[in-house]
């Protein structure tokens, strides 16, 4: 990991509120599935960086598919090509690909996305290509987006939206049985993973969840992100954000 | 660099309580984790010296909910000194530390007398250079309210660890304080080697549309270069009225920042929240105040410690 500025290439919104961005990626580090940077803009504020997670690698670049929430993604919104912002970076422990495949021969992976919980899916399906069947299930609130950018990857995609806008009309845990899949992959916002957790352990099914939180440092110094877990209080910059799902305890 | 620049290197070494810093950098407590954290960016022994996450006799999980919080120029936290507790830090921490600086401090906190006591006694005979004691966490002997508050409880605390404390003890400050250089002199005359101010300011942020305090705790502390200029104000007060070295800290992102803590009276300056915001930001600024002494014609610190 380290800290340097980057060169944007393109930044473009896909769908209202999402953006993807990708960057020069002239350091070439090695980047995991499910790892994430900090991004900030060379403005003073907000204070922060932000954790977005890592949508591709390619070609000597990096891609974040982000949602304008606050302050921090509307200025990284706002970036044009040719400028600079400031990336630290790959952090976190990813998706172990070994861990997920095991011994099995093509085992099938479901990959369960609620919104712009899809950010990191991208890379671990094309990381997973020709190693196991890949499947995504993906819940919106209403226009579904970054769906075509499976196609290649995954054998199946089905989409949920709250709306009825697309898809099956509801939650995207409607659309898919953890029992048909030998592991569950899940990011998006907590009661989405709660549900999911709670549906794999009723099917015995392996699952890992990419967890987000509030964060500082982003390289496991200030405790500032830290989940409850079986294991105690763990810091999801530098702990996760990829968790074994029994390890996770979600509040109340 | 030409060679008249290079004759021309100006000396960033402060003397701290009979210990040789090569720079008035110092990695602020709870900021930069035990040191290893900072590895993949820098090594550590470019700092004048880094001080570890607050250590407590007892392991502590720390605090549920939400624990950071954003605000204009600032940062809120509430941790709540999740740490390993002292024995673990001993013997298994401090061994994978040590190489990592030349002066290495252990900030020491803790919840009533007899925990501040065994925790400092355990640490200060352990292989650290400074013991730095934190007074500003939640009391629940002084019914809730900190060790840095009152004068009285200051100077008690101080007068209770200090026999037991086998190294320099660096007292740190609360900004909280009701009289802030009252509370120095009364820490001073208890034994403290040296200072370091400020610690966070206790402050408030509410979710409007919860109806509720953004932190568990209802308060939380502010840090961040919103509190620059008054933090630099408190070093200047206390450094003019005490006579032992004054570590100041509150808000630093430059070179420039530290020299105008090191003009205030400062003797060395200890950097968190900007090293968050960018995690090769300390040897930065330990550059630019090199090169803002060199472009001054100031050889040594000396020459301007304390001229506000």
């Amino acid at each position: 990991m380290t800290t340097d500025l980057y060169t944007v290439i393109s930044n473009k919104q896909v769908a209202p509120s999402i953006f993807s961005m990708t960057v020069k990626d002239h350091l070439n580090l090695p980047v995991q599935p499910g790892q994430f940077h900090m991004l900030k803009t060379l403005a003073a504020e907000p204070l922060l960086p932000r954790p977005l997670s890592i949508n591709d690698v390619e070609n000597e670049t990096l891609t974040f598919l982000y949602e304008v929430k606050g302050d921090g993604t509307k200025n990284l919104a706002a970036l044009t090509t040719g400028q600079q912002l400031r990336i630290t970076g790959p952090l976190g422990q990813g998706f172990n690909i070994d861990g997920i495949v095991g011994d099995a021969r093509l085992p099938k992976v479901l990959l369960v996305a609620g919104g712009i919980g899809i950010a990191p899916f991208k890379y671990l399906a094309r990381s997973l290509k020709k190693k196991a069947t890949v499947s995504l299930a993906a819940g919106f609130r209403s226009n579904p987006y970054a769906i075509d950018d499976f196609k290649e990857f995954v054998d199946d995609i089905k989409i949920a939206t709250e709306d009825g806008s697309y898809g099956v009309e509801g939650r995207v845990t409607l659309v898919f049985n953890p029992a048909d899949f030998d592991v569950v992959i899940a990011c998006g916002p907590t009661p989405m993973m709660r549900a999911v957790k709670e549906m794999c352990k009723q099917a015995k099914v392996k699952c890992i969840l990419s967890m987000e939180a509030r964060m500082a440092c982003g390289i496991g110094a200030c405790l500032g992100c830290t989940i409850r877990t079986t294991k105690g209080m763990l810091r999801v910059c530098a702990d996760g954000p990829v968790f074994d799902a029994n390890e996770v305890i979600f509040n109340d | 660099m030409t060679k008249e620049s290079l004759a021309q290197v100006p000396d960033l070494s402060v003397d701290l309580c009979k210990i040789t810093l090569k720079n008035p950098v110092i990695a602020a407590s709870g900021t930069c984790g035990f040191g290893l954290e900072l590895m993949p960016f820098y090594h550590p022994s470019v700092l004048g010296g880094f001080s570890t996450k607050g250590l407590t006799l007892y392991p502590r999980p720390g605090n549920h909910g939400i624990r950071l919080h954003e605000t204009r120029a600032g940062l809120m936290n509430s941790i709540g000194l999740q740490n390993p507790g002292t024995e673990v830090f001993v013997k298994e921490i401090l061994p994978k530390i040590r190489g990592l600086t030349n002066c290495l401090i252990a900030n020491v906190g803790g919840s009533d007398f007899d925990d501040y006591i065994e925790a400092v006694e355990m640490v200060s005979a352990a292989d650290v250079d400074m013991i730095e004691l934190n007074i500003s966490c939640p009391n629940v002997k002084c019914g809730g309210m900190a060790f840095g508050i009152r004068t009285q409880d200051a100077a008690a605390i101080v007068k209770a660890v200090r026999p037991a404390c086998k190294k320099p003890l660096m007292v740190k400050l609360s900004p909280n304080a009701h009289d802030l250089v009252e509370v120095a002199l009364a820490v001073q005359d208890e034994g403290a080697d040296c200072l370091s101010l400020v610690n966070t300011f206790s402050a408030l942020a509410i979710d409007v549309y919860t109806r509720k305090p953004v932190f568990n705790n209802v308060t939380a502390g502010l840090s961040g270069p919103a509190i620059k200029p008054i933090a630099l104000r408190m070093t200047r007060d206390v450094a003019k009225a005490v006579q032992i070295p004054v570590v100041g800290m509150g808000g630093i992102e430059t070179g420039i920042d530290a020299i105008e803590f090191i003009m205030a009276g400062a003797t060395a300056v200890q950097v968190g929240t900007a090293g968050m915001v960018q995690p090769d930001i300390l040897p930065k600024i330990i550059d630019e105040m090199a090169q803002f002494m060199a472009s001054q014609g100031i050889s040594n610190l000396m020459e301007i410690q304390g001229i506000i």
